[in-house]
């Protein structure tokens, strides 16, 4: 059994935990739920060793332990697994899940009895089987998270702590890692996890902790709980609305026009998007989902065919151009591709709008008008509900579904007439989703077109006017407002009938 | 997260910017006073001047290798342009009489030190030739250029304005750290204020950020570059005027300097991190190191182990402070 007794973790002047109390039995899987910045992740770096406590103490077998570094937790049986995926993408799979503790003989490395080792670990799990030979920068997301999931198990931990395995997963490969889940579970295994989805909680949960602003205001059995209970206890209130009710329907004048366009990845498609309409967009993993959004936002060259924005002909060489014309481009990685994670909050916020040509922020001869660029921050981070809201923190010291507040408040100060947002509420807690299901109603309303890229089908059907879904590169069904539901969604994505057509998909 | 957490977080990033660039400050102030102390010679006129003097180029150095390791990259070329522009700009002089030679010589210089740069920049922005690696090639292709040009000679003849210019003073600052100071002013504003220096920032946390929010990444790498050539070839100008002569070999190991001044202030090589004002800190700490244990007697050997110790020693505490954010 483990657990924590009054534990507390601050960071300056925030209490990223406050006198946390909670105890997991064993063989159980826990979930741990909460909104962004509710200290749920800094619970887990806690009991892995990753993160001192500032007081109190973990519990292990009734024994008060500290780990002073994941090591140390990982000898004591306890496996972490990061939000944030940490293998190195040079390396081969079986490098990775060896690294640091190889078994040698002599101090040369035993490779076969090593790569035997973690094939025979694939098959007692029954897990998807990625090729661990390649270096995993060549595997999918998907294919990632069973190498991190190896590179724990051959540490031979009796509980492991697993923060938001499922944020960067399509549907069809989520269902795999939750019945990894339940199979650690059955064979003897604690399992913890973080996951914003409460499906998921609700499908493999034994028991529940939810955090807000560092206090525990939940812990149940399973058996006991409901959807709206988690949610008031998470929220401190209840949520009325979580897909907003839009004010005004898309307009007649088309937007984006595309006529036999395609690129790499994308067979040629002809599309008419209108002003104040939400596109979602659906397919798996390599479907062209995301190379169309790409191929709108001036990453992927088009490679024939024609594009039209407001009328304008237009084929973008790179994402200052498709700025430049109106379109942004909003990735789904923010911490690799969108934030600077060491400069703040500010800079980030206002970085496209400085950038742009003709910028209201920027004077004569090229120079900041850094006033103004305090009072448009000030204002962008009050509207995008951004916390903690002092611009001068860096990026890197919000939590996650805060920091992606902060890449989408960009848009907020810098108004470009269409928006490509690629997955933005990955990551993100049920309530800063609802906010942002409203901000992007509120663009379409004020005339915005938005492309919404999204894995997850439920929030496009709650969102889009129209859905269109990739398989293949090709697009092959569009969905008007109401017409999808979850289940066509899912075959169409998937290829008719729905289930393992998987693998060769992937690119 | 209430408003009055927020306004104490805002408190506590103020008094961390303050201390975080007045740490160095205060070793500083500290060695002055101790130098001051064990050697009285030290807060003489005629030792300040000289101090000021010494630092004057790696001053200007500094001001252009703070960009270019803000931008995550690094310029070891500069000491090589320093004495590559230095011969160019001595051996232009001598082509045409009075001061029609001295402005044939400094425009000669400044395009040098200004062109090595863009190459720099084109090589390291456009191939994926890393910017250590690119100005590696190039500190040895213009040294041996400037050899090549000179014979290995030193060029001594120069106009008498030129030595006038380097040796005069104005009150106890010598004219060529005057140089220095307006470029380091114009430096720091253009970092801190324009839109170039923000995107200087941009690019050196995270260049696909920056590319996706519209800046043009490779360009402004150009740019950083081919601004610390141009202040190298102001450095190999002043140089000479100073010493009254032009080496081939007069700017080497002058980029390990400026690199360790920015370092020392708080430029962090993963990029994102530094600026003008604390560099300088950086370069007046090593002065007065020299300087100060010059006066007390310790051997030059010994001075070269103890700036290690400091650059190494900075980065060590610096890597405890907790840091602003741009
Ligand atoms: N290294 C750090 N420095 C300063 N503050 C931090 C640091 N790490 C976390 N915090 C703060 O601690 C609080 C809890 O963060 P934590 O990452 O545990 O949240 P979380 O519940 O995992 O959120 P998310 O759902 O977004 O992942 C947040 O307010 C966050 O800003
Ligand atoms: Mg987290």
């Amino acid at each position: 059994m483990i657990g924590v007794r009054d534990l507390s973790v601050r960071f300056g002047p925030i209490n990223a935990l406050d006198s946390v109390g909670i105890d997991i039995r064993p063989g159980t899987i826990h979930a741990l739920a909460g909104e962004n910045g509710s200290g749920k992740s800094t619970l887990l770096k806690v009991l892995g060793g990753a993160q001192a406590p500032s007081a109190g103490t973990v519990v292990l077998d009734g024994q008060p332990v500290s780990f002073p570094d994941p090591a140390r937790a990982a000898a004591a049986g306890v496996g972490l697994i990061f939000q944030e995926l940490s293998l190195f993408p040079h390396l081969s799979g079986y490098s990775n899940i060896f690294i640091g503790h190889e078994p040698s003989r002599l101090g040369f490395l035993q490779f076969k009895q090593l790569n035997r080792q973690a094939d025979k670990l694939v098959e007692e799990m029954g897990l998807p089987r990625p090729d661990l030979r390649l270096p995993v920068s060549e595997l999918s997301v998907a294919e990632q998270q069973v190498v991190e999931i190896l590179k724990c198990l051959c540490r031979q931990p009796k509980i492991i702590l697993f923060d938001e395995p499922t944020a960067s997963l399509t549907q069809r490969e989520i269902k795999p890692v939750l019945s990894i889940m339940k199979r650690l579970r059955d064979q003897g295994y604690t399992v913890v996890f973080v996951s914003h989805y409460l499906e998921e909680v609700f499908e493999v949960a034994d028991r529940i902790t939810v955090l807000r602003d560092g206090k525990v205001t939940l812990d149940d059995d399973m058996a006991h709980i409901y959807r709206e209970k988690i949610l008031s206890a998470m929220l401190g209130r209840a949520l009325d609305e979580f897909y907003p009710s839009r004010r005004a329907g898309p307009l007649a004048e088309p937007c984006l026009e595309l006529e036999n366009a395609h690129a790499d990845g994308i067979e040629p498609l002809s599309l008419k998007v209108r002003k104040g309409e939400i596109l979602g967009v659906a397919g798996a993993v390599g479907s062209g989902s995301r190379a169309f959004g790409e191929m709108l936002g001036g990453l992927r060259p088009m490679r024939g065919g024609a594009m039209r924005l407001e009328g304008r002909a237009a084929a973008f060489r790179n994402p200052a151009r498709a700025l430049q014309a109106g379109v942004a481009y909003v990735p789904e990685d923010r911490r690799v591709d969108a934030l600077l994670l060491d400069l703040s909050i500010a800079t980030n916020m206002s970085l496209p709008l400085v950038a742009a040509p003709k910028s209201r922020l920027v004077g004569a001869g090229g120079f900041l008008r850094l006033g103004q660029e305090r009072m448009l921050v000030d204002e962008a981070v009050q509207h995008s509900n951004v916390k903690p809201s002092n611009p001068r923190l860096p990026a890197r010291a919000l939590s996650g579904g805060n920091q992606q507040k902060v890449v989408l408040g960009r848009w907020f100060l810098h108004d470009r007439p269409c928006l490509v947002l690629n997955n933005p509420t990955k990551g993100v807690d049920v309530g800063s989703k609802a906010e942002i299901y409203r901000q992007i109603a509120d663009l379409a309303d004020s005339g915005h077109t938005i492309i919404l890229i999204s894995n997850y089908n439920p929030e496009l059907i709650g969102t889009a006017d129209r859905i269109i879904a990739f398989r293949e590169g090709r697009l092959v069904a569009t969905f008007e407002k109401g017409e999808a539901t979850e289940d066509a969604l899912l075959a169409t994505t998937m290829g008719g009938d729905g289930s393992a057509s998987g693998a060769q998909e992937m690119p | 997260m209430n408003t009055q957490v927020s306004e104490r977080a805002g408190f506590r990033s103020g008094l961390i910017a303050f201390l975080n660039s007045s740490l160095v400050a205060a070793v500083l102030i500290l060695l002055v006073i101790a130098f001051s102390l064990a050697a009285p010679a030290f807060m003489s006129t005629n030792n300040v001047q000289t101090l000021l003097a010494s630092v004057a180029v790696i001053a200007v150095l500094s001001v252009g290798q703070t960009f270019v390791i803000i931008t995550a990259g690094i310029d070891l070329s500069q000491g090589a342009v320093v004495g590559l522009t230095g011969v160019m700009g001595a051996g232009a002089m001598g082509l045409a009489p009075g001061s029609g030679g001295i402005v044939l010589g400094i425009v000669v210089a400044l395009i040098t030190g200004t062109a090595v740069g863009l190459l720099n920049g084109v090589l390291t922005a456009y191939t994926r030739v890393p910017a250590f690696i690119v100005t590696l090639g190039t500190l040895s292709i213009m040294g041996g250029a400037a050899l090549l040009v000179t014979g290995g000679e030193p060029i001594y003849m120069l106009p008498a304005a030129v030595n006038s210019f380097g040796t005069n003073s104005v009150g106890v600052f010598p004219n060529i750290i005057l140089v220095s100071i307006v470029l380091a002013v114009m430096g720091h504003v253009l970092l801190g204020r324009t839109r170039f220096g923000r995107s200087v920032y941009a690019i050196g946390s995270n260049p696909r950020a920056a590319a996706l929010s519209g800046l043009p990444v490779r360009r402004n790498i150009v740019t950083v570059f081919t601004l610390s050539g141009f202040l190298s070839a102001v450095g190999g100008l002043l140089l000479t005027s100073y010493v009254n002569s032009a080496l081939p070999t007069a700017g080497q190991n002058y980029e390990l300097d400026s690199i360790a001044a920015v370092v020392i202030g708080g430029g962090s090589l993963f990029g994102g991190q530094g600026t003008v004002w604390s560099s300088m800190l950086g370069v007046l700490l090593i002065g007065v190191l020299n300087n100060g244990t010059d006066l007390v007697g310790v051997s030059s050997y010994s001075q070269t182990i103890i700036l290690g110790c400091v650059v190494i020693g900075a980065v060590f505490v610096d890597s405890f402070r907790k840091r602003v954010a741009v």
